[in-house]
């Protein structure tokens, strides 16, 4: 298959789509396009794809200028939103992850106190059959023992805290992005 | 305002919206002007080689509004050729993306009424739409930018992300290709021809 161009094309293609073709050209330039593949091939094809534009130009249906620039700015507008917000959700799985952190420290110290607090209410149990009817006095001393102790109200506290701070900011964040 | 007391650097949406880029952006009447200009060549594009209708509607408004949102769109002193060129170059892509997806139907499977002759078409036309057909999409991209558009083959290579060396070989082979199905279309007996032959026969 060889590539190599006729030196008419150019001129050929310019009369096209000037609208010079065939009328208004050269009667050698008509020769020549009849008797040369790429010239002839270039005529029929190219003078088809205008006619074609020309046709279908005509029968397009347009919405307003305006009605797109109200859709683009529609967009940009959620697009600057949406840059806005992608800090906070950042904020917002930083939340979620401390607040598991806590959970699952609190968890694990007192995994540790189980052992005491079981063995409390295991005594507790076995003192049931010879204790009077209001024995929950005895439960309340036995179990808070442990948790009255100084670590053991910190222990508490702290993750309260701490919740309650992550709590709040995401309310307040929440009612900053409804506002 | 509230945002600003949280984020000192927060910018408002405003301010956002209507940032760097859209310094460069046109202006309401520049565009209404540029969209009068191209919105129809850009239709006829779409339609052609999509062969079909109201996707070209579809294609043509999304392509504006992506041209409207452009984070870097073409410079206003780049000319509107250049805006032209930027545009066609979205709506390629969006042409592309939309074949490439799963649940639309390709150009391939597209019914042959998209692209059946009407009435009121020419002769040449009554040739083209057949030829058309048997092109395989990114021929009929090629095709049209070059033919009917007038595009060289290196804003056909911007437009269609193709490289400029392979432009002139696949145009080259299309065109071959194109004009010998408008050569059989047009050897091939019309209907009516076929009508005529068929009454000449029975009397």
């Amino acid at each position: 298959m060889t590539l190599t161009a006729c030196p008419h094309e150019a001129e050929i293609r310019r009369l096209i789509q000037l609208g010079a073709w065939p009328h208004a050209c050269a009667p050698e330039l008509r020769v020549h396009a009849k008797s040369c593949r790429r010239c002839s091939e270039l005529v029929l094809v190219t003078t088809a794809f205008i006619e074609a534009r020309a046709m279908s130009t005509s029968a397009a249906q347009l919405p307003s200028a305006g009605m797109l620039q109200w859709r683009a700015q529609l967009r940009r507008r959620a697009a600057a939103i949406e840059r806005i917000q992608r800090p906070f959700l950042g904020a917002q799985i930083f939340g979620s992850a401390a607040l598991l952190a806590i959970a699952a420290a609190f968890v694990i110290t007192q995994a540790s106190r189980g052992w005491e607090w079981a063995q409390a209410l295991g005594g507790w149990f076995l003192a049931l059959p010879h204790a009077g009817p209001f024995h929950l006095q005895a439960l309340w001393s036995s179990t808070s023992m442990v948790m009255l102790k100084p670590e053991g109200i910190l222990m508490y506290l702290a993750p309260v805290l701490l919740l309650l701070v992550v709590i709040g900011g995401m309310v307040a964040f929440l009612a900053a992005e409804k506002h | 305002m509230f945002w600003a007391s949280i984020l000192p650097n927060a910018v408002p949406v405003e301010a956002l919206s209507l940032g760097d880029a859209a310094s460069q952006r046109m202006d309401g009447d520049a565009f209404a002007g540029f969209y009068q200009r191209s919105a129809r060549p850009l239709w006829a594009y779409l339609a052609r080689v999509s062969g079909d209708q109201s996707l070209a509607d579809d294609l043509m408004q999304e392509s504006y509004i992506r041209f409207l949102c452009a984070a870097r769109p073409p410079r206003l002193e780049d000319g509107e050729v250049a805006s032209r060129r930027y545009l066609f170059r979205i709506a390629t892509n969006l042409m592309r993306d939309h074949w490439r997806r799963p649940h639309s139907s390709s150009i391939e499977e597209l019914p042959e009424e998209l692209f059946a002759t009407q009435p009121n078409q020419s002769d040449s036309q009554a040739l083209l739409s057949p030829a058309l057909r048997l092109m395989k999409p990114r021929e009929r991209q090629l095709l049209w930018l070059a033919h009917a558009e007038g595009y060289s083959h290196g804003e056909i290579a911007e437009i269609t992300g193709l490289a400029s060396a392979s432009i002139r070989l696949l145009l080259f082979r299309a065109r071959r290709k194109i004009a010998s199905h408008l050569r059989e279309q047009a050897l091939r007996p019309t209907s009516t021809e076929l009508n005529c032959e068929v009454l000449r026969r029975e009397l």
